[in-house]
């Protein structure tokens, strides 16, 4: 089966997507938080979900933090999933709050010991048995990496799909940017990841502010991530969508749609040739 | 204790005060947490430069979601960024307002601390007002929720005003209350 050509759902993009003839991305990637407890929301998700395959995607779960996972929430967004059946929920491998509440409002990386790890595959446990639907986690754009680890990411995404038997999302961007921001070759890095397990690729344009480059989501995607999409392919993974995330700069709808097709021909035809 | 550590790190690079007074005197502060002789000297080795770029990173991230929310108290008070960033760097996030927006729920979290600031002089006589009126229009636009605002001013005029290009001066004083609904903002006489 053909991965389907995704875009992250934005509000501005709404009556276009809606309209009866407007350009219709395979899937849509929803962010349960702009929905969630606002009945009127929920209706327009509702109606997406009559219309679109979806996948969620949420940035709050802070499965990185060493704390118990904020039940209520999860439990709303059981809830959501459950009104709209979602094919994949999607989180990110970092923290975005400590375990006395402060909230970084951003993606902040986490320092591989054996401990987080631990704590990593206990809360993915956890969201698997009470969301019921298959899960993906996300490697982040890391701004520096914490010293003194005791296994280098990618080893512990290995063994975090391993020990729960969860997929990965991969994001080619945040992949590339940190190779770039590393001072390191991608395709090496990128073949440490377990990218077999891959359900779910994320892919965007951003931009470089001095020497570091930034995943802005403003821009379009470059050539070197869509040829990243071929090494990944050659893993042969059982991918399900690859979505476009952007979030400024926001082009119209028809020309994210092909951004999005476009990553999926570029996936495809790696895939198809012969290993 | 993986939480300490995390409470430490989390902490530095969310309050610009504590980061200073790190740089300034590392183990005094570390000693504020439980943390393990491995964990302190991790913390200890972090790339601090990296540190304040992340730190600025953070704040720079909220400020262009909340600019967003606020596109007329900016044209009002370009500065805005700059006393939203110096309040942002010493006031970290615990608990933000429920909101389907980021932007939005920072906005909140902000609105009161910036209305006192946007008040001082040489600021607009509305730009307090002006920011409220945006943010809780944006919010409840989006939410659904409905939202009261008091102000001396008659907003809706001077937001109109804005948006067109043009920044009344001493505009006559018109005490009216808001009221924002998914769909409408009403208005009466305070």
């Amino acid at each position: 089966m053909s991965a389907l050509a995704g875009i992250g759902y934005r509000a501005r993009y709404r009556d276009a997507l809606l309209a009866a003839d407007g350009p219709r991305p395979g899937v849509l990637e929803i962010m349960p938080d702009h929905f969630l407890g606002h009945p009127a929301l929920e209706r327009t998700l509702d109606q997406l979900a009559e219309r679109y395959t979806l996948v969620f995607h949420d940035v709050g779960l802070s499965i990185g933090t060493a704390d118990t996972l904020p039940r209520n929430r999860l439990r709303e967004i059981a809830r959501l999933v459950r009104r709209v059946r979602p094919l994949l929920f999607g989180e990110h491998l970092a923290l975005t709050r400590s375990p006395s509440g402060i909230d970084l409002g951003h993606l902040a990386p986490l320092w591989w010991t054996q401990e987080q790890l631990a704590l990593v595959v206990e809360q993915v446990a956890a969201i698997q048995d009470v969301l019921g639907v298959p899960i993906v986690i996300e490697n982040i754009t890391s701004p520096f990496s914490i010293p003194n680890a005791e296994l280098a990411e990618p080893e512990a995404f290995t063994q975090l799909v391993e020990r729960t038997g969860c997929g990965m999302l991969l994001d080619v961007t945040n992949l590339l940017y940190n190779a770039r921001n590393q001072g390191v070759d991608p395709a090496p890095l990128l073949a440490r990841y377990p990218l077999a397990a891959v359900r779910q690729i994320h892919i965007a344009g951003g931009v470089a502010r001095g020497r570091e480059w930034i995943d802005t989501h403003s821009e379009p995607i470059e050539d070197s991530a869509f040829a990243l999409l071929g090494s990944v392919a050659r893993a042969r993974p059982a991918l399900t969508a690859i979505v476009v995330e952007r979030d400024a700069n926001l082009p119209p709808l028809e020309d994210l749609v092909a951004e999005a097709r476009r990553a999926v021909a570029s996936f495809e035809t790696e895939e198809e040739k012969p290993c | 204790m993986l939480g300490a550590f995390q409470d430490a790190f989390v902490e530095l690079a969310a309050d610009a005060t504590l980061r200073q007074a790190f740089c300034q005197c590392p183990e005094t502060i570390l000693d504020r947490y439980r943390l393990s002789a491995r964990e302190r000297s991790t913390l200890l080795a972090i790339d601090r430069d990296a540190l304040e770029r992340y730190a600025r990173s953070l704040i720079a991230k909220r400020r262009d979601e909340v600019a967003r929310v606020v596109p007329l108290t900016r044209r009002v008070v370009p500065q805005w960024s700059t006393l939203y960033e110096r309040w942002a760097a010493n006031h970290p996030a615990r608990g933000l307002p429920p909101s389907p927006s980021p932007g939005i729920a920072e906005a909140l979290r902000a609105e009161r601390a910036l209305f006192e600031l946007l008040l001082e002089e040489p600021h607009a006589c509305y730009a307090a007002e002006l920011w409220c009126f945006e943010i809780r229009g944006a919010a409840s636009r989006r939410d659904g929720e409905i939202r009261e605002l008091r102000t001396r001013f008659d907003l809706a005029r001077i937001a109109a005003d804005v948006a067109r290009g043009t920044l009344p001066i001493d505009p006559v004083p018109c005490a009216t209350v808001w009221r924002f609904e998914v769909e409408l903002v009403r208005s009466r006489p305070a």
